[in-house]
């Protein structure tokens, strides 16, 4: 991500209360995971497999903390299970959309080829974000949707952000 | 060593006010049948028990966590061992109820009855404190621990094939959740679920309009 981006997710996760973030770090989004870990504001808590994020996001928040997870797409097609299971506790995931048009890897396709059919099949309310001038407003408006629906919400971060 | 046995030692030595989290399959049904207990969450979800417990006691610290796993449930989740080590939360303490197999599906052996350790996995991922009991009165004494000492304390009780004749817990996950979250906004003094309604209008809007009109 640019860092001018990385700085406004920076600015949205503060501005929308989101003190923790599980992240399990990879390279569109390093520059955020960069930022995030020098600042004070947040608790960062590195995992080694976006399932057991996810769950640990549905224990905070079963504790009243309001927390989000920080992933590459793949990680969504790792948590399926996990966010199917504990459908009823709401985790914000927030991740990078590899493989979206322009992407130059040819392992980056299957990413973005299910990137969205997942998270249809899951029943998971998203929003695709392309602009920088929109991220600090979705973000802020994830946690609304997350409260509102009472289930996962995601935001998925797209190439025009890289 | 019978899993109901130690589940019964250990509603005896839980504190209303510890957070338990509650591994599926019988283990949940077993428990329940003791008696529900508010401060109760059961997981209906293979792999998230320690994970999501972990996630409990980072949200609240100052509040004793107890996750009930099972050998089945956490060979699937081993990574999450790796952030308890490394997050070491004092208020939380992971028991895991280890019968060499996936019991409440037929019996089929898991790997701890091919030589893997589970507590000398935990150590390996950071945990210091680690111990596998497998008697009664040991049990006690480290459940006594896992409640009451700074941790992260875990336990691996190594336990026989052995179902209690229950009658199986009838909530699901949405039950049992706003139970639990209800409980926690009342113990803690905290809003998790949002109210609707936060802004309704001023009922004399209408006339104002009218009015205006």
């Amino acid at each position: 991500m640019r860092k001018d981006a990385a700085a406004l997710v920076a600015e949205g996760l503060k501005a929308a209360g989101i003190e923790t973030i599980v992240v399990l770090s990879e390279s569109w989004l390093f520059e955020v995971h960069r930022l995030i870990e020098a600042d004070p504001f947040f608790t960062v808590i590195p995992v080694a497999n976006e399932g057991d994020g996810v769950s640990i996001c549905a224990g905070m928040w079963l504790g009243g903390k309001r927390c989000a997870i920080l992933m590459e797409n793949s990680g969504l097609r790792v948590a399926c299970e996990a966010l199917a299971r504990l459908q009823g506790l709401p985790v914000l995931l927030l991740m990078s959309y590899r493989g979206d048009w322009g992407d130059p890897p040819w392992w980056a396709a299957s990413m973005g080829a299910t990137t969205e059919p997942i998270l249809k099949a899951l029943r998971i309310p998203y929003t695709v974000v392309r602009r920088d001038n929109d991220i600090v407003r979705k973000l802020k408006q994830a946690v609304n949707s997350q409260n509102a629906y009472r289930s996962h919400v995601a935001l998925v971060f797209g190439g025009e952000l890289m | 060593m019978k899993r109901v046995d130690c589940l019964k030692i250990l509603k005896e030595l839980t504190p209303d006010d510890t957070l338990v989290v509650v591994t599926l399959g019988v283990t949940t049904d077993e428990w329940y049948d003791l008696g529900h207990r508010e401060a109760t969450m059961y997981l209906p979800a293979m792999g998230t028990i320690t994970p999501v417990g972990l996630g409990l006691a980072l949200a609240l610290p100052h509040r004793r966590v107890l996750a009930l796993d099972s050998d089945g449930s956490l060979l699937l989740s081993l990574g999450a061992l790796t952030v308890v080590g490394a997050r070491a939360p004092r208020n939380f303490g992971v028991i895991v109820f280890d019968n060499g197999c996936y019991e409440s599906i037929g019996g089929a052996p898991t790997a701890t009855a091919t030589g893997t350790d589970l507590a000398l996995v935990a150590r390996g991922c950071g945990i210091k404190d680690t111990a596998t009991v497998s008697d009664l009165d040991s049990f006690r004494a480290a459940a006594t621990r896992a409640l009451h000492e700074a941790g992260p304390l875990f336990v691996a009780a190594r336990i026989e094939r052995a179902i209690a004749k229950v009658k199986p817990k009838t909530t699901d996950i949405f039950e049992d959740k706003y139970r639990f979250v209800r409980y926690v906004e009342r113990t803690e003094g905290i809003e998790i679920l949002s109210p609707a309604g936060r802004s309704r209008r001023d009922p004399h809007d209408w006339k104002s309009i009218t009015e205006d009109g």
